[in-house]
């Protein structure tokens, strides 16, 4: 299989999971460092998670819309391009 | 007085230039030098004058960060933390850095390099090469101390028509010892895929050697070259790469052999300049326009010159660039 025929995944690209998204949300100054221990270990366990799916043969990268949903122009004008 | 009527040219002496001629830079940084070997108005609108474009330059502040963090670790680990320890450090001025107090969010948001990205890359950095045991050991220096945040000097042996000695400097992150040999280590970031081809545009390369020569002559280690750290930063992963990049004796004396060549056209220039219209005594190098993804003042040189002062004062900002008395 080429590297562009590997199925896209949405677990790939779900950029961090809510629990990260959470700490990344707050006044750095308000995070305990047991606040910054979890960030690193559910930082780490995305990582593992990503790595797992590479191995399994998913690509990495935003998932692409179907080519059916995608809008088609069927005018294209020279202004279009500007 | 408004943006038309400030003039381009706002070069103030510091210790960086000669005490005799006017914009004579006698303390050169590999960014200086690279800049003026790029292209020489390059050097005068970047250096000289100091100009940026203002906002967020990205993957300037990003490898910058990249760098602090890195520093931060070492510094952790040199005085005895943990593994985590240290890493609990990263995290905590890599979050702190990069939150903008005002607007209570993330200072920068690219869809690559931006805050997740930076913490998820020093994390999966430090965890992947830096455990005990698993990563390049730090140097120790003849004082005891650990080659870490670096910062050198060193009279190249070059010395101007005026009679003052070309000082080379710069800043490097650390010294370590890779395969028995010593490295100048050295973090880059990049959005581009990392193999050979990645690694091949640091051979030749200014920044490099010049770090070479300084670990052997200024530190008085026998540096084999730079052991590149490279880290590819995507919207949801990091990858990374470690290439030793050797500078054999002959390719380092190459070098300095051709510094005098580039330090009679800086000076050229800035004879040029004290005559009067300093902008157009650094000419441009109308094939460097494209290098690096475009140069920043594309947009200005391609202007006539009497339209340029109101872009650049409109849209750049101005820093002051001393290297010798702010080596980063």
């Amino acid at each position: 299989m080429m590297p562009d025929e590997l199925p896209q995944s949405d677990a790939l690209y779900q950029p961090a999971a809510d629990s990260i998204a959470e700490l990344f949300n707050r006044d750095p100054l308000s995070l305990q460092k047991v606040d910054r221990m979890r960030l690193i270990e559910e930082l780490r366990n995305d990582a593992a998670r990503r790595a797992a799916a590479l191995l399994a043969g998913e690509k990495p990268g935003r998932p692409l819309k179907s080519a059916e949903a995608l809008p088609v122009s069927t005018s294209l004008r020279a202004e279009d391009l500007l | 007085m408004n943006n038309q009527q400030q003039p381009i040219d706002n070069w103030e002496w510091n210790k960086s230039f000669s005490f005799k001629l006017p914009r004579l830079q006698i303390y050169l940084d590999s960014t200086s030098l690279g800049a003026f070997k790029t292209c020489p108005r390059y050097y005068y609108y970047s250096i000289l004058c100091g100009y940026v474009l203002s906002g967020v330059q990205i993957d300037l502040e990003f490898g910058s960060a990249a760098h602090v963090l890195q520093e931060v670790y070492h510094r952790a680990k040199a005085e005895g933390s943990s593994h985590d320890e240290a890493l609990d450090k990263v995290v905590d001025r890599g979050l702190t850095m990069t939150w903008d107090r005002k607007s209570e969010g993330p200072l920068f948001e690219d869809a690559q390099k931006n805050r997740l990205s930076l913490i998820r890359l020093a994390i999966e950095y430090f965890d992947h090469y830096e455990k005990e045991g698993t990563g390049p050991r730090t140097v120790t220096l003849a004082n005891g101390k650990p080659a870490v945040e670096l910062t050198f000097a060193f009279d190249s042996g070059v010395k101007t028509s005026t009679g003052e000695n070309i000082v080379l400097c710069g800043h490097m992150d650390r010294l370590v010892q890779f395969n028995d040999d010593i490295y100048v280590s050295d973090l880059k970031t990049t959005r581009t895929a990392l193999g050979p081809s990645y690694a091949a545009r640091y051979t030749p390369d200014n920044q490099f050697t010049l770090y070479t020569i300084a670990g052997r002559v200024a530190l008085s280690v026998p540096a084999r070259g730079v052991l590149l750290d490279a880290a590819q930063v995507g919207v949801t992963f990091v990858r990374f790469a470690r290439f030793p990049i050797p500078r054999p004796q002959p390719v380092l004396d190459e070098w300095l052999t051709s510094l005098p060549f580039w330090v009679s056209q800086m000076e050229g220039c800035a004879e040029r300049a004290a005559e009067g219209s300093p902008e157009s005594a650094y000419p441009q190098n109308d094939k460097a326009c494209n290098l690096y993804g475009g140069c920043q003042f594309r947009e200005i040189c391609g202007r006539s010159p009497s339209a340029r002062a109101p872009i650049l004062n409109a849209n750049y900002q101005r820093r002051r660039w001393d290297p010798a008395g702010q080596p980063r």
